[in-house]
C-alpha cells in the first residue's frame, strides 16, 4: 500500500434527519487545521436526508467538498447499513483519514468498518498532530487511566480511522470556502440485510440535573469523596451557586453517582464558567474533560496533580471547605 | 466550678501557640460544636487551639489546671458518642495538625506517631514498610488518637485484638503538664480508652505485624438470626482462626442497598428470604492454603445449616464486599428522615438474642430496626430509623436505647462498644456497671485529673 | 441449546498504577490483575440466558498463561468450558490483530449464536473489540447493551435494549449476535464454594499458534497490528496554581470568593 495514493481526510456528519450532531461541526473545525498542514481536502460526509440550513452549518466549517450519500437503509443507524457505505466510499475514494464522532453509535460502526478495511482504528484522541515528516496523524490520549499519554499512530496502512468524543474539540467556524464541491453518490443497502429490526425507543425522562455539558457552573466531586451521606453538602453548594453536581469515575465505580455525572475522557467534556473541583486528584482523563475559566481545585493532598491545572487552589478537607464556602455565600 | 476563658488566658495562650493557631469567637468553624452523633446538640467553645507539639500541650495544661478552665480534646471529629463535644464549654485542644510520622524502627516493627495521622494513612505508613496495622473501625479518616482514646476496634477484632492490643508506649501530658512517657501499668492502661478525659496523648508507638499473605471472604447466608450467630461461634471453635466474623441482618443489607442501588450481599435464595448473613475472612499462607481451609470449611456446610456458601476471593469482590458493609453505617440518614445507632459490646453467644430483642422492640415502638455485629469480639451496631417527625422519633429512640442499654446489662455487655460513651450514653454507664467498677472508674478520674478540667460531662 | 461464547481479559488494576516520577514510566509492579469489570458484568448476562433457556457458555481471553486465573474465576459462576489464547506470538496486538486471534481460536471450539463482551476494558478503554469481533464473526452486533429482554430461540432471533445517550433503543435482532454488556441490569455474581471448588478442575484449553491452522502469522501479533505507539510520555504538568492559604479555612475560603466574585 502506498499512503500517497491517499488524499483527502473526512468527517462523518452524524444527525438525525433535522440536526447535526454537534460533534461533527467540532470536528470538521478541528480537522480543518490539520488539512491546512497537511494538504489535504477536507470532506464531510453526509447520508440521508437533511435540511439545507444544517448542511450549511457543515459548510461554515470550511469543508472542501460534502459528498452527499441517497440510498435505502439510513433512515434509522443501524450498523450493517454504515458499515457497508464506509467500506464502499473508502474503497472508491481513497481517503487518508475519517473521523467519526464518539457517539454510542459512532463507536458502533467506526471500528467495524476499519475491521472490514483491515486498517487501524483509534478512539478518544483529545490531541491530533500532523507529522509532516511521515505524514501520518498522531493521535494524543490519555492511557491506563491517564497516568500516561500515548501517541498512536497507523504508520503504514490507509485510512486513518479516528472517533473522537463529543465536546473534545471547540465548533469555531472559520467560514464557507468559496466553492464547495458536491459529491453525490446513491449506494443502497438492502433494508432486508439490515440484522437488527428497530421497535422502540424510550427517551430518559429528562432530569435537568443529568445535563453537565452545557451548565455554567460545576461542583465535582472526587474519589476523595467519603460517603454517600457527604453528598449532601455538595449538592447544596451547586445549588447555592446556581450550578450542578459532576464527578469523576471513581465516584461512578463507586456507584455513589450515575454515568451521566462523570466528566472526562470517558464521560463527559465539560465547558463551565467556573470548576470547584473537591477531591479530585487530578488524572489527565478527568482534567482533559474540563475546560473552565475558573478552575479551584480543594484537595487535602497538596502534592494532587489537580493543584497544576487549577487557577486557585485550598490545601484542605473536601468537606470543612464545603461547609465554609455554603456557610459564606448564605451570609 | 469552672472559670470561663478570659482575655487574659486568652492573651497566655496568644504567647504558647502565637495569633494564627487561638482561635475564637466568630472564627470558631461550627463543625467544633459537634461530632457525627446524630441529633447531638451543639455545644461551641470558647476557644480553639491547635496543638504542634508535646510542650504546647504541656504548657496548655499547665495554664488550664491552674485557671481551671475545660480542655476538650479533638482529633479529626468522626466520633459517634460526643466524646470531643467541648459539653462544658472551655477550650478545644485540636491535635489535628500533629499530623507527623515520627519514626519506624524496622528492627521492633514500631511506628511512632504523633496523635492527628489519619488511620488511613497509619496503614498506609505501615504498607510502605510490607508491614500491617489491623484495628480498624471502619471510619478510615478518624484520627489515631481518637483510636486510642476510643480503644477501637472494629470486624478484625476477633482475630486481632483491639487499638489497645497495639499500642507499645505513649507520651502522655497529664492535666497539671506533666509529661511523661508510658509502656505499662496501671495509668497507661487506664488513659488508652479514657475518652480523654484523664491526659493528652501527644505521641504513640505502635506495634506492626506482618500481614497476611493471601485471604479470602465466605459468606453464609441463613433462613434465621440464631443459626447465624451459631455458625460463626462453630467456625471459630473450629480452629480456622477466622480475621473476621460479621453477622449481617438482612434488612439492614436491603436498606442499605436501596441507598447505594446495589445490595451485594444475598436478599433471597431461591425464592426464600434469607434472614441474616455471616462474612467471614480466612487467611492463609498463600492461596492454596486458603483454598484448603474453604474446602474444610464446606464439609461442614450441612451441620452449619446455611444454605450455601458463596466466595470473595478477588480484590475487585472483596472491595465490593467491605464497600457495602461500610454502606451499613454511611446510608442510614440518607435512607431515612430520622435515624440513630446503638453501639454496645456483648458477649458473642448472646448476640442474636439481642438483636431479636432490639427488633421486637423496634415493631413495638414503630422504629425500623437493623443491626449488624462482629460476632466473637462480641460489637453490635443496631440501627434504628423512621420517617416520622424528628421529635418524635428522638422520644421513641430515647426509649428504645434505655431499654436496650438494660438489656445489654442484663447480658453482661458493655455499653461503651466501640464508639465509647462520650456524653451521649454517661446517662446509662452507671446502671450497667457494677458498683465497684463505677467506683474504680471515679478513682482514677479523681487520682490523674483532680481538678477534672479534661473533657468534663463524659463518661462518669 | 445455545452455544454462548464470552470474551473477557485480565487487565491490571489501573486506579493502583503509579508512574515513577524519576522515569516517567508506569510501575506495574505489584499491581493486582484483576478481571475486567465489565466483563464480569456481561459474564452475568451470558449466565442469566443459560439459566432462562438452557446454553453451553465457552469463555476465552488472550493474555499471558496466569490469565488463566481470570478464567477459572469465571468458571466458578457458570461458565462451562474456557479457552487461553496464549503465546508470544499474539503478543503487542492492538484491537484489529486481537480481534482476528481471538476470533480464529474460538472457531476451533464452534460456532456460537451469542457472544458477550464488555462494553470495554479499564485499561484500553477503546471499546472497539466488540465490533471488530462481531465483523470477524459475521455476527449482528448490539454495542452497549443493557438488557437480553427475550430470545426466540427457534425463529433464531432476539430482543433487545440498548444505552443511547438520550433514552433506551429496544431492537429486534437476527443471531448470531455480538453484545458488549452495560453494567446496568446484570450485577456481578457472587460464586459459590462449589462453584469455585468445581472450576478448579473445569477444562481450559490453551491454544498456541501452533494450535491454530491456517492462522495467518501476518495477522497476529506486532505484524498484524496497524495501530502503533512510537512514544509514551508523562501528562504535561501546567504550572501549579496558585494555593490560598490563609492561615485558617474560613479565612482561605473569603479570600478565594473575593478572588473569584466576578
Amino acid at each position: 500500500m502506498d499512503k500517497k495514493n491517499f488524499k483527502d481526510m473526512w468527517v462523518y456528519v452524524e444527525h438525525d434527519g433535522k440536526q447535526v450532531h454537534p460533534v461533527a461541526l467540532e470536528l470538521c473545525c478541528e480537522i480543518r487545521k490539520l488539512c491546512d498542514q497537511s494538504g489535504d481536502r477536507l470532506v464531510a460526509v453526509i447520508a440521508g436526508q437533511l435540511p439545507e440550513s444544517e448542511v450549511e452549518k457543515v459548510k461554515q466549517c470550511g469543508v472542501d467538498a460534502i459528498i452527499a450519500v441517497s440510498g435505502t437503509g439510513y433512515e434509522r443507524y443501524n450498523t450493517e447499513a454504515y458499515t457497508n457505505l464506509f467500506t464502499v466510499l473508502c474503497n472508491k475514494y481513497k481517503p487518508s483519514a475519517v473521523f467519526v464522532g464518539g457517539t454510542v453509535n459512532g463507536r458502533d460502526f467506526a471500528p467495524r468498518f476499519a475491521a472490514r478495511l483491515e486498517t487501524g482504528c483509534t478512539s478518544d484522541a483529545t490531541e491530533l498532530i500532523y507529522n509532516p515528516e511521515t505524514t501520518d496523524i498522531e493521535f494524543v490520549e490519555p492511557a491506563a487511566g491517564g497516568k500516561i499519554m500515548a501517541v498512536i499512530t497507523i504508520p503504514v496502512l490507509r485510512p486513518q480511522v479516528g472517533t473522537i468524543r463529543p465536546g473534545t474539540f471547540k465548533h469555531v467556524p472559520t467560514g464557507a470556502k468559496a466553492k464547495v464541491e458536491l459529491i453525490k453518490e446513491e449506494i443502497s443497502f438492502p433494508v432486508e440485510n439490515i440484522r437488527s429490526r428497530f421497535i422502540d425507543f424510550r427517551a430518559d425522562a429528562f432530569d435537568p440535573e443529568l445535563d453537565i455539558a452545557s451548565c455554567d457552573t460545576i461542583v465535582c466531586v472526587g474519589a476523595g469523596i467519603k460517603d454517600e451521606e457527604s453528598l449532601g453538602r455538595y449538592r447544596e453548594l451547586a445549588k447555592l451557586l446556581g450550578g450542578k453536581l459532576a464527578c469523576t469515575r471513581p465516584v461512578v465505580d463507586r456507584e455513589l453517582l450515575p454515568y451521566k455525572l462523570q466528566v472526562g475522557q470517558s464521560g463527559v467534556m465539560i465547558k463551565p464558567k467556573l470548576y470547584i473541583g473537591f477531591g479530585v486528584s487530578g488524572a489527565v482523563n478527568h482534567v482533559t474533560g474540563v475546560d473552565a475559566e475558573k478552575f479551584i481545585a480543594v484537595n487535602r493532598d497538596p502534592d494532587a496533580p489537580i493543584f497544576n491545572y487549577c487557577d486557585y487552589g485550598i490545601v484542605g478537607d473536601m468537606d470543612e471547605v464545603c461547609d465554609m464556602m455554603i456557610a459564606q455565600l448564605k451570609k | 466550678m469552672f472559670e470561663k476563658v478570659s482575655t487574659d488566658v486568652i492573651a497566655e495562650l496568644k504567647g504558647i501557640f502565637g495569633e494564627k493557631r487561638v482561635i475564637t469567637g466568630d472564627m470558631i468553624g461550627a463543625d467544633f460544636a459537634h461530632d457525627e452523633l446524630p441529633g447531638g446538640a451543639a455545644h461551641m467553645p470558647e476557644a480553639v487551639v491547635e496543638a504542634a507539639s508535646t510542650e504546647e500541650v504541656a504548657a496548655l495544661m499547665k495554664l488550664c489546671s491552674a485557671a481551671k478552665i475545660p480542655v476538650t480534646v479533638r482529633g479529626a471529629g468522626t466520633g459517634q458518642a460526643g466524646g470531643s463535644v467541648p459539653v462544658e464549654g472551655g477550650l478545644v485542644l485540636s491535635l489535628k495538625g500533629m499530623d507527623q510520622v515520627v519514626s519506624f524502627d524496622e528492627q521492633a516493627r514500631l511506628l511512632t506517631v504523633q496523635p492527628g495521622v489519619l488511620l488511613q494513612d497509619v496503614k498506609a505508613a505501615a504498607e510502605e514498610h510490607g508491614l500491617y496495622y489491623p484495628p480498624d473501625p471502619g471510619e478510615k479518616t478518624a484520627t489515631i488518637g481518637g483510636n486510642v482514646s476510643t480503644n477501637a476496634a472494629g470486624p478484625c477484632a476477633l482475630k486481632y485484638g483491639c487499638t489497645r492490643d497495639y499500642v507499645q508506649d505513649a507520651v502522655i501530658v497529664l492535666s497539671d503538664g506533666t509529661v511523661t512517657r508510658l509502656s505499662s501499668g496501671e495509668a497507661f492502661a487506664s488513659v488508652i480508652g479514657s475518652e480523654g478525659t484523664l491526659a493528652v496523648i501527644t505521641e504513640i508507638s505502635l506495634k506492626l505485624i506482618e500481614k497476611p499473605a493471601a485471604d479470602a471472604i465466605l459468606l453464609f447466608p441463613f433462613m434465621d438470626t440464631e443459626s447465624c450467630v451459631k455458625a460463626a461461634d462453630t467456625i471459630i471453635n473450629a480452629g480456622f482462626a477466622p480475621a473476621i466474623a460479621e453477622y449481617m441482618d438482612t434488612d439492614i443489607v436491603e436498606f442499605a442497598g436501596n441507598v447505594t442501588g446495589n445490595p451485594v450481599f444475598p436478599i433471597e435464595m431461591d425464592g426464600e428470604r434469607v434472614a441474616a448473613t455471616l462474612m467471614v475472612t480466612i487467611e492463609g499462607d498463600d492461596d492454596d492454603a486458603v483454598m484448603e481451609t474453604m474446602e474444610a470449611i464446606a464439609e461442614m456446610a450441612e451441620d452449619l445449616e446455611c444454605l450455601d456458601i458463596l466466595v470473595g476471593d478477588t480484590p475487585t469482590m472483596k472491595r465490593d464486599f467491605w464497600d457495602a458493609h461500610d454502606a451499613f453505617h454511611t446510608a442510614m440518614e440518607s435512607g431515612a428522615k430520622c435515624a440513630n445507632e446503638i453501639n454496645v459490646t456483648v458477649p458473642s453467644q448472646t448476640v442474636a438474642e439481642l438483636v431479636s430483642f432490639a427488633k421486637d422492640l423496634g415493631a413495638e415502638k414503630a422504629l425500623k430496626v437493623m443491626a449488624y455485629a462482629h460476632v466473637g469480639s462480641g460489637g453490635v451496631h443496631i440501627h434504628a430509623v423512621s420517617d416520622c417527625a424528628k421529635e418524635e422519633f428522638a422520644v421513641a429512640f430515647a426509649g428504645f436505647a434505655e431499654a436496650v442499654y438494660a438489656k445489654v446489662a442484663e447480658l453482661g455487655g458493655d455499653i461503651g462498644g466501640e464508639y465509647g460513651v462520650g456524653y451521649a450514653k454517661k446517662a446509662y454507664l452507671k446502671a450497667a456497671l457494677s458498683e465497684v467498677d463505677y467506683a474504680k472508674l471515679a478513682e482514677t478520674k479523681a487520682s490523674l485529673d483532680p481538678a477534672g478540667i479534661l473533657n468534663p460531662g463524659k463518661v462518669i | 441449546m445455545l452455544k454462548i461464547l464470552v470474551c473477557v481479559k485480565q487487565v491490571p488494576d489501573v486506579d493502583q498504577m503509579r508512574m515513577d516520577p524519576a522515569t516517567g514510566n508506569l510501575i506495574r509492579a505489584g499491581v493486582p490483575a484483576i478481571l475486567n469489570p465489565l466483563d464480569a458484568n456481561a459474564l452475568s448476562a451470558a449466565v442469566k440466558v443459560k439459566e432462562t433457556y438452557g446454553a453451553e457458555i465457552t469463555l476465552i481471553t488472550m493474555g499471558p498463561p496466569n490469565a488463566e486465573a481470570v478464567l477459572r474465576e469465571c468458571l466458578a459462576v457458570g461458565a462451562d468450558k474456557a479457552i487461553l489464547v496464549s503465546d508470544r506470538a499474539f503478543g503487542n496486538a492492538d484491537t484489529l490483530a486481537t480481534s482476528y486471534s481471538i476470533v480464529s481460536a474460538a472457531k476451533q471450539a464452534g460456532d456460537f449464536d451469542l457472544i458477550f463482551c464488555g462494553k470495554e476494558t479499564l485499561d484500553g478503554a477503546t471499546g472497539q473489540m466488540g465490533s471488530q469481533l462481531a465483523e470477524r464473526f459475521d455476527a449482528a452486533q448490539v454495542t452497549s447493551a443493557s438488557l437480553i429482554k427475550e430470545i426466540d430461540v427457534d425463529n433464531n432471533k432476539l430482543v433487545v435494549e440498548r444505552e443511547l445517550e438520550t433514552g433506551i433503543e429496544t431492537l429486534e435482532v437476527s443471531m448470531p449476535c455480538l453484545f458488549t454488556m452495560e453494567k446496568t441490569n446484570y450485577p456481578v455474581r457472587i460464586p459459590s464454594l462449589k462453584g469455585k471448588l468445581a472450576a478448579k478442575k473445569a477444562p481450559v484449553v490453551t491454544y498456541t499458534a501452533n494450535d491454530i491452522p491456517g492462522l495467518d502469522r501476518e495477522r497476529i501479533g506486532d505484524a498484524g497490528s496497524p495501530t502503533k505507539v512510537p512514544r509514551m510520555f508523562p501528562p504535561v504538568m501546567p504550572e501549579p496554581g496558585v494555593i490560598i492559604d490563609e492561615g485558617s479555612v474560613e479565612a482561605s475560603v473569603a479570600k478565594l470568593f473575593e478572588l473569584i466574585k466576578d
